[in-house]
């Protein structure tokens, strides 16, 4: 038998190790998944001078971060309709959209695709928006707007969680059922610096 | 597919290759002995030629719990002080603990600190019969 305290001391894994012992269904699976996840986009937030602009990049670093913490995570793999990222781990697999913020319309063309890989039975999919514009807060409003005023999708937005860029919404399916989006707003707009040495 | 080669398959799609041996060995362990009814990390030290880290068996072992299939089941308990029976702890019960930072003991109903009384639950690894 091991000691609950011998665990955490297992450096560096310790969310990892005792959260993933404790995966027992959907909700607790989600729980340690975002968990491990937000861990992530906090390191690639606090490295964001050296993010490169551009979707396949960062959701391949997230991805990366996902497998070092020992999750079954893969990027564009195709099912049913390509998904940037599938996350996996005893039967539960969770598959989620990668966006750069380029306005929403273009975030919001996301919801086809998300209905394209997603069937009636999933319960929550994931949406990964890769921010670089100054505002992000009017983003986050223009975005939830537009997609409140899809009218076939019946999408209502619930407020961000206290820490994070975190919110979720309902989302009515095709197939008329309704699934829940996690949004993971990730903010990676950085202040560059223009040198005026050559400046006359 | 045997269930053996199912968690073999299984195994692979582990991202640490580290893990995936030691998982593996855990696999080749259980199969082996197929009579015992718990997994200590030292059993898998010793079957494995002392190999791994403590820490990398551990998380194996967990890991491996959480296949597809799994012979084996992560499984915790609480015990007061050294002559008291150990008490079955729930999943939801460990993580509700987690998050709330107490627990209700199974007897008695109280309300027990994880900082004080977290050094006294035990985490076991069993077979399932």
């Amino acid at each position: 038998m091991i000691h609950l305290n011998d665990i955490n001391n297992v450096p560096s894994h310790y969310h990892t190790v005792i959260d993933r012992t404790l995966i027992e269904d959907w909700n607790s699976f989600l729980s340690a998944l975002y968990k491990d996840l937000l861990l992530i986009i906090k390191e690639i937030e606090a490295d964001r001078a050296s993010a490169i602009k551009d979707e396949d990049n960062i959701t391949d670093s997230i991805r990366r971060g996902l497998r070092l913490l020992n999750w079954i995570a893969t990027h564009d793999t195709m099912e049913g309709g390509h998904v940037d990222l599938t996350v996996e781990l005893a039967n539960y697999k969770w598959k989620a959209e990668a966006k750069l913020n380029d306005g929403a319309k273009y975030l919001c063309d996301a919801f086809e695709q998300i209905d394209v890989y997603t069937m009636a039975k999933d319960k929550e999919t994931g949406f990964l928006i890769y921010n670089f514009n100054k505002n992000m807060k009017l983003s986050i409003e223009r975005f939830e707007e537009m997609a409140s005023n899809l009218s076939d999708r019946e999408i209502i937005f619930e407020k961000f969680g206290e820490d994070t860029f975190t919110n979720k919404s309902q989302f009515k399916h095709s197939s008329g059922f309704f699934i829940n989006i996690k949004y993971f707003w990730i903010n990676l707009y950085h202040h560059q610096r223009t040198s005026k040495k050559n400046i006359v | 597919m045997e269930t053996k080669e199912l968690l073999l398959n299984e195994i692979t799609k582990v991202p640490n290759e580290i893990h995936q041996s030691i998982m593996r060995f855990i696999l080749d362990y259980i199969y082996k002995f197929n009579f015992v009814k718990e997994v200590a990390v030292e059993d898998i030290n010793e079957y494995s030629s002392y190999k791994f880290t403590k820490e990398d068996i551990i998380i194996s072992l967990q890991l491996f719990c959480l296949l597809k299939n799994s012979p084996l089941e992560a499984k915790f308990y609480f015990y007061e002080n050294e002559e008291t029976e150990l008490l079955y702890l729930t999943k939801k019960e460990v993580r509700e603990a987690r998050n709330n930072g107490y627990f209700i003991h199974p007897q008695n109903k109280n309300q027990y600190s994880l900082d004080i009384y977290g050094k006294n639950i035990l985490l076991n690894f069993e077979t399932i019969q």
